[in-house]
């Protein structure tokens, strides 16, 4: 899997007009720039293939947006039939009103539904919606925790000014102490607190939730009167087809879904209670796409899948196999590798490698045999892939561990 | 801490000096040791004094006027000072990049080092990886600069020939890369995916070394 010719002559067009010549999570130096592939040629259930006309084993998911497989026929057919009438119009579509209505019947708490097309579209709205709400200004979220690429959370360092984040603060995720104390030191100033289901940050091993985390979050919440506001854009319908607070047993007043959601047709979605119902009445809300019934027609086929499939059960079985599977083969190789966070979609840690230096080595050696493994960013178990595809992704992997172990554990 | 406006001249001459040190194989070359003075002037050595204006022109013209009263006083220290100052300019028009990457590296690495100390936002971005080491390397070469951080002294580079360990790596592929990317005409972007540079270890810690480094590429006028 050496051949990435046309992908770096791809690369070398793009820097010429496009600033990086890609940019944000698949920027050259967030990955492995000379094993991964820059450009994709088409996909398949789990696999992909680059411009160069390499295949690949998918364990990225399009980061997270593709959860049925690459062009999932019932969802293709699904936008096909929509293609036939158009996508954007001055109004929206019926498809608007009733992926709202099955939203709202499938996610418990909520009552009303809104729609945009990136995560981040919604996470700022959410939490506008939660100041107008409260009349309150400040907002509580987990240290390293990603909502999107706005300036009060985007995990990058220009264009910011101090203002941007004068307004945020944070709390060491798990800390419940700490995020009591901000309670106390910003006592009736707090709209919202805004959360991941589970801690995933980029370049660490994921945290789960402690015992009753939840429920403190929730009870400090209510007693203050703020917003409970959960990011469920990465995790939605990878933990539990209700949401993933049914997983973890809370309640949130806001839940924002977008990557799975349209299985890679740009979607997002802010559910809310009725209680928030005036709150985003109040805030503006628009965009030059969000009535596109393409992807609308794509959620709802989508949630079928989900209901039907009870998707959310099935990835997370197929992850934990395959976790299980990998630190087992890794330990035979003397390898300490452990799968941290939710199986379905596991962040990979090598124990002592504080500075990622082994497990960018490790993921270079896979990407040789075709694994898209990701050093630095959680993957995603598809739900396309099967029995085989499990065991040819072992397979390579045993390959890939064994030389891996050999460079770096073969003297323990 | 330096006043911003004067960073980039001060940065510059901190180069300068670093290579003269390296030149001349020793820790100090005390014929361009800077000093920056109130008043916007800087002093090379123990003569020669400029003001920011005319030390700019120094960089930007290849000549420029030092105050007369330092030239009178020191003639000397100021004639090896400016001996100095176009041996080192010499190194920023030579195409040999086996003999002044390593120099011109270094340099380059004071500069970016002087404004993680110095730039206000730069010292914002770093507040958190002041345990963080990164060490930069040309591919087959023994020297080792090592940026780290002290408490005392801020971010510093140092050269080393031992291997060293680092929380993140920097390797550029031979000594013309280094050479481009020590003059800033390297797209860094493109040398990461033609396998120019080789990125590993904490990313985020390089992303904020990019970030800075690209900050002092921007301001921080070369010797002509």
């Amino acid at each position: 899997m050496n051949k990435s010719k046309k992908s770096d002559l791809l690369f070398q067009r793009a820097n010429r007009v496009i600033p990086t010549g890609i940019y944000g999570h698949v920027a050259p130096g967030n990955g492995l720039p000379q094993d991964f592939p820059h450009y994709c040629l088409s996909g398949e259930g789990c696999r992909f293939t680059d411009v160069d006309g390499n295949e690949w084993l998918d364990f990225m998911c399009g980061f997270g947006a593709v959860l049925h497989g690459y062009r999932h026929p019932t969802i293709e057919s699904s936008v096909g039939l929509q293609q036939q009438h158009g996508s954007v119009f001055n109004q929206p579509s019926e498809l608007m009103v009733e992926l709202a209505e099955k939203l709202v019947e499938q996610i418990g708490f909520a009552d009303w539904a809104v729609f945009a097309k990136n995560g981040s579209d919604l996470t700022t709205w959410a939490i506008r919606v939660a100041r107008e709400h409260c009349g309150r200004e400040y907002v509580v979220k987990a240290k390293g925790a990603y909502h999107g690429v706005d300036a009060w959370c985007d995990p990058g360092i220009g264009g910011r000014i101090s203002s941007d984040r004068s307004h945020i603060l944070e709390f060491e995720w798990n800390d419940v102490d700490q995020l009591e104390l901000l309670f106390q030191q910003y006592d009736g100033k707090i709209a919202a607190v805004i959360l991941t289901p589970y801690h995933h940050p980029s370049y660490s091993p994921s945290i789960l939730p402690a015992d009753s985390f939840w429920q403190n979050v929730e009870n400090l919440c209510r007693k203050n009167g703020t917003a409970l506001i959960l990011d469920d854009v990465r995790c939605g319908w990878r933990l539990h087809d209700e949401g993933s607070h049914k997983y973890f047993g809370f309640t949130p007043d806001l839940a924002i879904y977008s990557k799975a959601m349209g299985n890679g047709y740009a979607i997002s979605a802010c559910l809310g209670s009725d209680k928030f119902r005036a709150g985003a009445s109040d805030v503006f809300l628009t965009g030059s796409c969000w009535n596109d019934a393409y992807a609308m027609a794509a959620a709802l086929a989508c949630l079928k899948l989900v209901r039907d499939q009870q998707t959310a059960g099935s990835v997370l079985q197929k992850g934990r196999l395959f976790c299980a599977r990998l630190e087992s083969i890794a330990q035979s190789h003397g390898v300490p590798l452990k799968m941290t966070g939710v199986a379905s979609m596991p962040y990979p840690w090598i124990e002592g490698d504080d500075d990622l230096y082994q497990i960018q080595a490790f993921c270079k050696i896979a990407a040789a045999y075709g694994l898209y493994f990701h050093p630095h960013h959680n993957w995603f178990i598809s739900n396309a892939m099967n029995d085989d595809d499990m065991e040819h992704a072992e397979v390579l992997s045993n390959k890939a561990l064994e030389e891996f172990g050999n460079e770096f554990y073969s003297g323990s | 801490m330096v006043n911003e406006t004067r960073l980039p001249i001060w940065a510059a001459a901190r180069t300068i000096y670093t290579c003269a040190c390296v030149l001349s194989d020793s820790n100090y070359a005390k014929y361009l040791a800077p000093r920056l003075l109130p008043n916007y002037k800087i002093k090379l050595g123990e003569g020669l004094i400029f003001s920011d204006q005319q030390f700019l022109k120094i960089l930007k013209n290849g000549f420029g006027f030092p105050e007369f009263k330092s030239l009178f006083l020191y003639p000397y220290r100021s004639m090896q000072s400016f001996k100095q100052l176009w041996q080192v300019g010499k190194l920023f028009r030579t195409n040999d990049s086996e003999k002044c990457a390593p120099i011109l590296l270094h340099g380059s690495l004071e500069a970016i080092c002087t404004y993680m100390n110095n730039h206000r936002k730069s010292g914002e971005v770093l507040e958190a990886e002041r345990g963080s080491s990164l060490a930069v390397t040309i591919l087959g070469t023994e020297e080792i600069y090592l940026i780290d951080h002290e408490s005392k002294t801020g971010w510093s580079v140092s050269s080393k020939k031992n291997k060293v360990f680092a929380s993140a790596s920097l390797v550029f592929k031979n000594h013309h890369i280094a050479h481009k990317a020590s003059l800033g005409k390297l797209d860094s972007w493109v040398a990461m995916v033609k396998g120019d540079i080789l990125l590993s270890g904490r990313i985020p810690l390089l992303d904020k070394f990019g970030y800075i480094a690209r900050i002092a590429q921007r301001e921080v006028p070369q010797p002509k």
